[in-house]
């Protein structure tokens, strides 16, 4: 058979069959992406975000602590404002509410510290600063309160991950250090590290640290200051906060992005209806948004099932998209021997065997596949920028042996006879 | 001895409502160089008749040889490789793959050959005998814009071109008007003076008158020969 000529023939199908396949290996990369970044511990972090359309799809305000709210500092306090975190909600000031979260933001912000003098008389060499959250200031460490601190299992080459008991120690702050420093450092140093606060502070901290931990190599961690950035955690240190320095915690804010929600009312009872109705007022609920009042305590678990729901969503779609490609590559099977039926009629009184034309079907289909793995290949590189060649591979296996399959039943159940009935197709 | 033999050959069609009864004890011998018609109504059972012959088919009952060769419990294989060796199809309807060009649709029965020709062999034989059949400056062309005519003569030529010995014909003329019919019939005439076995089957005694020997088939049976 003539290859090319019959692929043309059927043009039409063949593109369809080509535009379907090719969709199921863009969508499987994203799949593998974004499946493989879930499961991959370092990323655990950054999952929770990193589908953008289904974290804007939910507005979730968390209580900071407590039963209730956290009161903010006395001095802004009168009495009667509570302040809450919502993962959208930035328009605080929109609807005459007062403001006062922002000096936070502002201060975590900016944090920078340097390491300054090492015990056990190791010199710390402070190599290319990561310039991940604001391009001012290079940030060689990352705040922890005890909220986070004791909610994330961080990725631990060596030694351990924070307990609560290292929040209450006051003498030295629990430090997690990147890979990087384990050549520096061993468990068990003691660090002395200055403290910047460069935004709207100018006094010098000195705190005294610990080293209780080494990252996993290229742990990554995610933080949102000036958007999300996800940072390579190799060359960072992860400092346990005492509570005293709890709001400067907020740098790593997975729960602490923003602070700037704020009810007034004088009845901690009316705090969570207060907030509810807040979040009406700005317009978030409806629209496909989910408004969601949870403690901070819960919010981590949250997002987990929110994501692994949207996951599984994904899943669906996936499986659908999977299961119509199979559908549709058996149906275009089947239309195209329909199709050329006369053609085949033709081949076989001139000695043809179905074998050959099977042959010949499998070739053909061969060279779709290759075309939409071209496409597939290509697009993902482009524009997911990966690929599962595992995926790939088992793809196209399945997808031949569909067409082996259905060609071959399809030619079985036909007899010769049926082929070159010309007649009945001319009349 | 006889190139094609039946004996005793039944054939029906088991359909959903009943039980055609197509083919009714026919024996038949075929000698080297024969031009037989097979005449008889629509529906007589002609082109099952052929099928069978051109192994297209099979038969319910009885028996069937080839030169020597008995045709029996065979694979689909060598059933297609016995059709390409010895039997060149010309059917009413031409049976030409409309996409290909005149050139590959002679070429077909060496595609599939067993012994295969080189390209260069392939190319002189196509280009002789379509000169011979006045088709040869058509080989470029797709099958689809010649005339009827022109397309018999293209299957004419498929039909030459693994030089088979015998020729089945099923309404070779049926769809050509009278003047395209003559010349048609004139080829047969010419192939079967150079030798060729031909088996024309057709509803027109006319078209038939031209053959050496006429068989009449008459609601599967034959009526005298
Ligand atoms: N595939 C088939 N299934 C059922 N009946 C068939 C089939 N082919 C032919 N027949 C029947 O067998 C008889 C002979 O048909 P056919 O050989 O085509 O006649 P002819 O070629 O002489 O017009 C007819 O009655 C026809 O209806
Ligand atoms: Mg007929």
């Amino acid at each position: 058979m003539k290859i090319f000529k019959n692929i043309k023939k059927n043009i039409f199908i063949y593109i369809f069959l080509v535009a379907i396949l090719s969709v199921v290996l863009i969508f499987s990369s994203f799949m593998y992406k974004n499946i493989s970044s879930v499961n991959k511990k370092n990323n655990y972090i950054n999952s929770y975000f990193n589908i953008p359309n289904i974290y804007m799809m939910m507005t979730t305000y968390t209580l900071a602590d407590g039963p209730y709210v956290d009161k903010l500092d006395k001095e802004y306090d009168d009495g009667g404002l509570y302040t809450f975190d919502a993962q959208l909600f930035n328009q605080a000031d929109k609807k005459g509410i007062k403001n006062f979260g922002v000096t936070r933001q502002g201060v975590y912000a900016s944090y920078s510290i340097e390491i300054e003098e090492v015990k056990c008389n190791k010199k710390f060499i402070q190599t290319e600063p990561q310039q991940v959250y604001q391009q001012d200031y290079p940030n060689l460490g990352i705040f922890i309160n005890d909220l986070f601190g004791e909610n994330i299992k961080f990725p631990i080459e060596r030694g351990r991950n924070f307990k609560t008991k290292d929040f209450k120690e006051k003498e030295y702050l629990p430090i997690i250090a990147g890979c990087d420093y384990m050549g520096s450092f061993k468990i068990g140093d003691a660090l002395n590290i200055k403290v910047n606060k460069g935004y709207m502070e100018t006094e010098e901290k000195f705190v005294k640290g610990k080293i209780i931990g080494f990252l996993e190599k290229d742990t990554e961690l995610m933080t949102y200051v000036g958007g999300s950035e996800i940072i390579n955690a190799n060359k960072l240190v992860l400092i346990g906060l005492s509570n005293e320095y709890k709001y400067d915690a907020g740098f790593f804010g997975v729960f602490r992005e923003t602070l700037n929600g704020v009810v007034e009312t004088k009845n901690p009872l009316e705090v969570e209806e207060k907030i509810m109705e807040l979040a009406r007022t700005m317009g978030y609920e409806g629209k496909g948004n989910i408004i969601k009042l949870s403690y901070m305590k819960d919010a981590f678990n949250d997002y987990v099932e929110f994501n692994d729901s949207s996951y599984s969503s994904y899943y669906k779609i996936f499986g659908i998209s999977l299961v119509a490609s199979l559908v549709i590559t058996i149906l275009s099977i089947y239309l195209i021997i329909r199709k050329n039926k006369y053609d085949y009629g033709v081949l076989l009184i001139n000695g043809a065997t179905k074998n050959k034309i099977r042959n010949s079907i499998l070739l053909e289909n061969l060279i779709i596949l290759l075309i939409a793995d071209v496409i597939g290949i290509i697009l993902s590189l482009k524009y997911i920028g990966a690929i599962s060649p595992l995926v790939f591979i088992g793809y196209n296996l399945v997808m031949m042996v569909i067409v082996l399959l259905t060609s071959s039943l399809i030619l079985k159940n036909k007899k010769t006879i049926e082929f070159i009935n010309f007649n009945e197709q001319n009349n | 001895m006889s190139i094609l033999k039946l004996k005793n050959i039944n054939k029906t069609f088991d359909t959903k409502s009943e039980k055609v009864v197509a083919l009714n004890d026919i024996s038949l011998e075929v000698e080297k160089g024969d031009f037989i018609a097979i005449v008889g109504t629509s529906g007589s059972g002609k082109t099952t008749l052929l099928n069978i012959l051109g192994l297209l088919d099979q038969k319910t009952s009885g028996d069937y040889w080839i030169e020597d060769k008995k045709i029996e419990d065979l694979t689909e294989k060598e059933i297609a490789r016995l059709r390409n060796e010895n039997f060149g199809f010309i059917l009413q309807n031409y049976a030409l793959i409309n996409d290909y060009s005149v050139y590959d649709n002679i070429k077909i029965p060496l595609d599939y050959r067993y012994k295969k020709f080189s390209n260069h062999k392939a190319g002189r034989k196509i280009k002789d005998i379509a000169k011979n059949l006045n088709i040869g400056e058509k080989l470029k062309q797709p099958a689809k814009n010649l005339s009827g005519g022109q397309k018999q003569r293209v299957a004419i030529a498929r039909a030459l071109i693994n030089d088979t010995k015998i020729i089945l014909a099923d309404e070779p003329t049926g769809s050509l008007d009278k003047k395209h019919t003559e010349e048609i019939l004139e080829i047969f005439k010419e192939l079967n003076e150079m030798g060729k076995t031909i088996i024309l089957i057709t509803h027109d005694e006319k078209v038939a008158s031209i053959c050496k020997k006429i068989v009449h088939i008459e609601d599967g049976e034959i009526v005298n020969e």
